[in-house]
């Protein structure tokens, strides 16, 4: 392939598609080498079909209000030895829910940590309790059954993409 | 399995344009307004040089519009609004992307 048409391709190409150019060819610039570790993902090509439950304004700041009142719970909240909220805890409930699709619901636990949980159908739902120091995971796919500690990132790109 | 296509319609005077900043917020209706602008530096529409007899054209003399070095240019051509569902998922997709851009490994 000459250089010109390897450039038009490359062009064309950036950002959608992994060019069949191995990045050893001669005379291969650093943009085709940039094009060539593009790897192409169709489900982020476009923008996604949403439903008509996502991003809910309203209720993302049902959810934002229903953790205000978290920060005015005191220890024995529940009655019993329930744990204050800690700001932190809260913070990161309070991103967690910005970036998710679907609202959730939103529950305070006796442990100081917040639970968020949302169910689709029997195969698909989930439930994370969100805590200080670890956020705990069980994710119910069609496809796979995920139970253990994640990163908030990992959450988000996880519940992304559940019943969109 | 039952499939739906959509088709992408390009208007005749489809032409991505280059751009290096926004100016916008939110609207009264509570949309989100970005108006895309290209920001250069400005250009005179007119310099006046003196004629020297003997060397021909000299010194520039007078530049309009006179605040033309301390001036810069905003120029808009394109704008979007759109509700907050549709900046949630346009921002979402823009972060696939630029976190897609940023795991490249430019020294394969």
């Amino acid at each position: 392939m000459d250089g010109t048409r390897l450039l038009n391709s490359t062009l064309l190409t950036m950002g959608l598609v992994v060019t069949s150019i191995p990045s050893n060819t001669v005379g291969a610039t650093p943009l085709n080498t940039l094009a060539s570790t593009v790897k192409y993902d169709g489900s982020i090509f476009t923008t996604r079909f949403l439903s008509q439950n996502s991003y809910s304004l309203d209720k993302l700041k049902f959810n934002k209000q229903k953790l205000k009142t978290y920060k005015n719970l005191k220890k024995k909240w529940d009655g019993y030895d329930g744990d204050e909220f800690d700001e932190d805890v809260i913070h990161i409930v309070e991103c967690i829910l910005s970036d998710l699709t679907i609202q959730p619901q939103v529950f305070p636990t006796s442990r100081g940590t917040i639970q968020i949980e949302k169910y689709f159908t029997d195969e698909n739902f989930y439930e994370i309790e969100i805590g200080k120091d670890e956020i705990f995971a069980y994710i119910v796919t069609n496809e796979e059954e995920i139970e253990r500690e994640v990163e908030i990132e990992e959450l988000i790109s996880l519940l992304s993409n559940l019943n969109v | 399995m039952q499939k739906i296509k959509y088709k992408y319609k390009f208007d005749d005077r489809y032409n991505p344009k280059f751009i290096n900043g926004a100016i916008g917020g939110v609207s009264p209706q509570g949309e989100i307004i970005i108006n895309f602008y290209l920001e250069r530096t400005s250009l005179p529409i007119t310099q006046t040089f003196d004629i020297n007899k003997s060397t021909g054209i000299g010194q520039l003399s007078v530049t309009e519009p006179k605040d033309i070095e301390n001036s810069f240019i905003r120029y808009i051509e394109n704008g979007v609004v759109m509700n907050y569902k549709t900046a949630k998922e346009i921002h979402r997709w823009l972060g696939e992307h630029i976190k897609n851009l940023e795991k490249l490994d430019i020294t394969k």
